[in-house]
């Protein structure tokens, strides 16, 4: 895992700042950086996000591709979830470098959306048995500052709000067997239900209190931290302690309480921009991808 | 998860006969308000622990919870593999495997995501309580495999692992005790579920499936420091907090009978 170096006096000035609520960007404890999210970007893909939340960038791709279904969910469709950490965020990454940070952020995606309550799974389903909308979302990360975990989440919920799965046609084709026809049309799809889809939070313990959106120095100076799922009704999906330090009975209660608070601000302001996103005009002119 | 096809020649997909069977719909606790093993839902399961079961390691430990087994063994502290990882401060190396036999459903010789991701859990689990900054330049290798998964896998394990790098004399601050509880509806809090009791979403509706998980939590009794949490499903936050409390409690009570365990085994060397 790429971590910035930092000495013991600067390690110092963060822990002090944060007792007083003051980090070194001037931000209170629970406050995010500046986020940056656009949808629809990528050309080759069904729904595409890309997210900058201060300085750490994240690319979304999700196309959906046609499989079997499981056999113990014979009407439903289901989700795959990949993370790819490039090279170009740090050299560290190359080969299987960032192996253990993209296994972090992928089994925890994986975990939240493991219930039946976040998506609406009957929805991907094509013909029982026999075959099934399978989403394979990938997560790229192009740069590292900090807090990617809840960058992807953000991103994913983002791409997945912005897929179109074509809207097939099922035709009785030669010998019994169904034809599956796509539309001619690209634009004829169906949308996804995102209005469960969680988000997630990562509270850091650094000294006495936890602050959200930690920037890469200042997940130096944190011993544990938290990270929750959570959903537009506050609800937790799933939680998971990271980190080597140990953490306090009643402080976990705070940071469990801080971080319903903070995931239901994040998804109002989330659902608002997606919904203004979408109703912009397509007459507006993309100037290149930056 | 592509398997080995070098190592065994098998055919590429097979599924269990227990998928084709129907789903059981019974619920979790019968009339009498007993769960399917007989016992109530706030009632532990009995748990033995053993240390030194495997004589070649450093230090070892077996333990015992219902019917779920786990073995550990722990080697070092020894150089550390790859020499630019030079640092002050120890490595420690977890590695946690489910025997291919282990579950209901066959599992890979190969670790697949869940279990990399339970092995991170475990490591950071102990990661808390091991004291690393005496062990400069080394690493020291904490296995772990499960004989056999009744429930509780996770739990069991953080457990057997302290268990097991107290055998081995490796400097700790606390034993590591974990528990696991299974939450179903808002009341119902299940300790020390059974694998059929443990939280599978494919089994469960979309109506039902509203304040349904599994919380694990690793805590050091006598700091009462927590250092692990897992959980998984949809739960209100109180609902969450309170499993993590119930955790927790059962967690303190685990204490006596693992100090027991280390001092009885002490009581067997001729001194």
């Amino acid at each position: 895992m790429a971590k910035a170096i930092l000495g013991d006096s600067e390690k110092w000035f963060i822990v002090h700042g944060v007792q007083d609520d003051f980090r070194t960007d001037g931000r209170s404890c629970e406050s995010y950086r500046h986020i940056e999210l656009e949808t629809g970007i990528l050309s080759n893909t069904h729904g595409s996000a890309r997210i900058r939340l201060g300085s750490s960038e994240l690319l979304v791709g999700v196309k959906v591709e046609l499989g079997t279904p499981k056999p113990q969910r014979i009407n439903e469709g289901w989700l795959e979830f990949h993370v790819d950490c490039s090279p170009n965020a740090h050299p560290v990454f190359q080969g299987r470098g960032g192996k253990e940070l993209s296994d972090n952020i992928c089994s925890m995606l994986t975990r939240v959306y493991r219930n039946n309550t976040v998506m609406d799974l009957e929805a991907l389903g094509v013909i029982p048995q026999k075959h099934c909308w399978v989403v394979h979302v990938d997560v790229l990360i192009l740069e590292c500052g900090g807090n990617l975990i809840d960058a992807a989440s953000i991103a994913v919920k983002a791409s997945l709000y912005n897929t179109g799965i074509p809207n097939i046609s099922l035709t009785d084709g030669d010998e019994g067997e169904v034809e599956i026809n796509l539309p001619d049309d690209p634009e004829d799809v169906k949308h996804l239900k995102t209005i469960n889809c969680p988000v997630l939070v990562t509270l850091s313990k650094i000294g006495n209190r936890h602050i959200v959106d930690a920037t890469d120095e200042e997940e130096c100076c944190c011993s544990a931290s938290l990270v929750m799922g959570v959903t537009r009704r506050g609800h937790t999906v799933g939680v998971r302690k990271m980190g080597g330090g140990s953490l306090d009975p009643e402080s976990l209660t705070e940071m469990i309480d801080s971080g319903k608070k903070i995931g239901r601000q994040l998804h109002i302001s989330l659902d608002k921009l997606l919904k203004i996103e979408a109703g912009m005009s397509e007459d507006i002119k993309q100037t290149g991808y930056l | 998860m592509p398997t080995d096809s070098r190592r065994l020649p098998v055919p590429e997909v097979s599924h269990s006969p227990e998928l084709f069977c129907s789903s059981d719909p019974t619920s979790l606790i019968n009339d009498d308000s007993l769960r399917k093993d007989g016992r109530n839902p706030e009632e532990i399961a009995g748990i033995f622990m053993q240390c030194g079961t495997v004589s070649q390691a450093k230090g070892s430990s077996f333990c015992e919870l219902h019917k779920t087994k786990v073995i550990c063994s722990v080697y070092g502290p020894k150089d550390v593999e790859q020499k630019e990882d030079f640092q002050m401060i120890g490595k420690l190396k977890c590695d946690f495997k489910f025997a291919p036999f282990s579950c209901h459903k066959r599992r890979g010789h190969i670790a697949d995501l869940e279990e990399s991701e339970l092995c991170e859990v475990l490591t950071q689990a102990l990661s808390s309580s091991v004291c690393l900054h005496r062990y400069p330049k080394s690493q020291i290798e904490v296995y772990v495999i499960v004989l056999e998964n009744n429930g509780s896998a996770l739990a069991a394990a953080i457990t057997a692992a302290s268990l097991a790098l107290a055998d081995a004399c490796i400097e700790q601050y606390d034993i590591v005790a974990a528990a696991s509880v299974r939450v179903f509806g808002k009341e119902n809090f299940l300790r020390d579920p059974t694998f059929h009791e443990e939280y599978f979403p494919h089994q469960l509706s979309k109506k039902n499936d509203f304040n349904n998980g599994v919380v694990t939590v690793a805590l050091m009794p006598t700091l009462n420091q927590v250092c692990g949490v897992l959980s998984e499903g949809c739960m209100e936050s109180s609902v969450l907090q309170e499993a993590i409390q119930t955790c927790t409690e059962e967690a303190q009570n685990l204490y006596a009978p693992l100090r027991k365990c280390l001092t009885s085994n002490l009581g067997d060397i001729n001194v």
